[in-house]
């Protein structure tokens, strides 16, 4: 990766969020703590002078690692964040992709009423699931969350669709062309604090994070950034190869983004 | 009374009554203990392949020579309202292996 590219990609983020902050008058951004959304907040401070000019939603289930939640206070405190923690219900009858599907966009609803964002910048990006590859770069919901992903609007020349349906909201994915390996390239040239379960410890770390009780630790020797760049550039498996909701069985990522899931 | 036996008694506490006030009470006397690591055991020896399991789930919790030092259970009450625990532990560093 030349930084060259690596500009092109950060230039084309900057202005997606400076478009939604101009396009929308209640944005908020969703933060899960890992990578790519604390990347995303660290564009977000560069496009607008050093502050996250919209409140940080995390969708908190209670049952995150505690490298997570000390993450995320330490960081909120850094950064001045306005940090918004809805507090998902546990249903007891849920479990894996249920429990994704139901709990956090059910949460996310409440927070989405008592607030009245109109648009949620959310930090996916098209390489890590077939299913996010469909994704546009300002994406309709309707007023139940629902995703017509056989049905959206073309995004030609930069010409985004910010058309609101009524009482719905726009998704905002300014990460969408990143890959995995610019965002670790990015996080490397900005020196961008991440979560360190990232990190190796034991000969094990996380290479996607979620609850405690859904993400898997891979085999893996990476200490730093470096590393993790070096390790990337050789391996064969999937990013998300540590969530098992991905695996419980065919088209669950598809079925979970049309319900709402982030 | 010593650091250490303060943690076991918050501990004994929470196993007893897993209300916010004993959580409370356990996170001040861990972040003065010799506890650095965290495991957590779900239920069923693998994942928690129900959330009803979460009350059945416990974190073992180690000294920095990986040593365990005492179990607490996963899970907080308030009222019939069951939910994770976890932010309690913040500060502790996860401890994988392969077993």
């Amino acid at each position: 990766m030349i930084p060259q590219d690596l500009k092109i990609l950060e230039e084309k983020s900057i202005y997606l969020l400076r478009e939604a902050k101009l396009r929308f008058n209640n944005v908020a951004a969703l933060w899960s703590m890992g990578k790519d959304s604390t990347t995303m907040l660290a564009l977000a401070r560069k496009a607008f002078l050093g502050k996250v000019p919209f409140p940080v939603i995390h969708i908190d289930n209670s049952i995150d690692f505690p490298e997570t939640y000390r993450f995320r206070d330490e960081l909120a405190k850094k950064w001045k964040l306005d940090l918004i923690v809805g507090e998902s219900e546990i249903n007891p009858d849920l479990v894996g992709s249920a429990c994704c599907g139901k709990n956090k966009p059910e949460t996310l609803k409440k927070l989405m009423a008592t607030y009245g964002f109109d648009a949620l910048v959310v930090s996916i990006r098209r390489d890590e699931h077939g299913i996010r590859a469909k994704e546009r770069y300002m994406s309709p919901r309707d007023k139940n969350f629902r995703w017509n992903y056989k049905n959206q609007p073309a995004e030609l020349w930069d010409d985004y669709s910010s058309k609101l349906d009524v009482r719905g909201h726009i998704r905002v994915h300014p990460l969408l062309d990143w890959n995995e390996i610019d965002v670790w390239n990015y996080i490397k040239q900005e020196k961008i604090p991440v979560n360190p379960l990232y990190f190796s410890r034991n000969g094990y770390r996380y290479r996607s994070l979620g609850c405690t009780h859904c993400t898997i630790p891979l085999k893996s020797d990476a200490r730093g950034v470096n590393d993790i760049i070096r390790e990337l550039e050789t391996t064969k498996d999937e990013e998300r190869s540590g969530r098992s909701m991905d695996k419980e069985r065919e088209y669950v990522m598809s079925k979970l983004r049309a319900l709402g899931y982030m | 009374m010593a650091v250490e036996s303060k943690m076991r008694m918050a501990a004994d506490a929470l196993w007893r009554d897993q209300s916010e006030e004993n959580w409370k009470r356990f996170s001040g006397a861990l972040r003065r203990s010799s506890i650095r690591y965290y495991r957590i055991i779900f239920a069923n020896g693998g994942r928690l392949n129900r959330m009803q399991d979460l009350t059945k789930s416990h974190i073992e919790l180690y000294d920095s020579k990986h040593t365990i030092v005492t179990k607490v259970p996963l899970s907080l009450r308030e009222g019939k309202r069951v939910r994770g625990a976890t932010i309690y532990l913040s500060g502790l560093q996860v401890w994988n292996t392969a077993d």
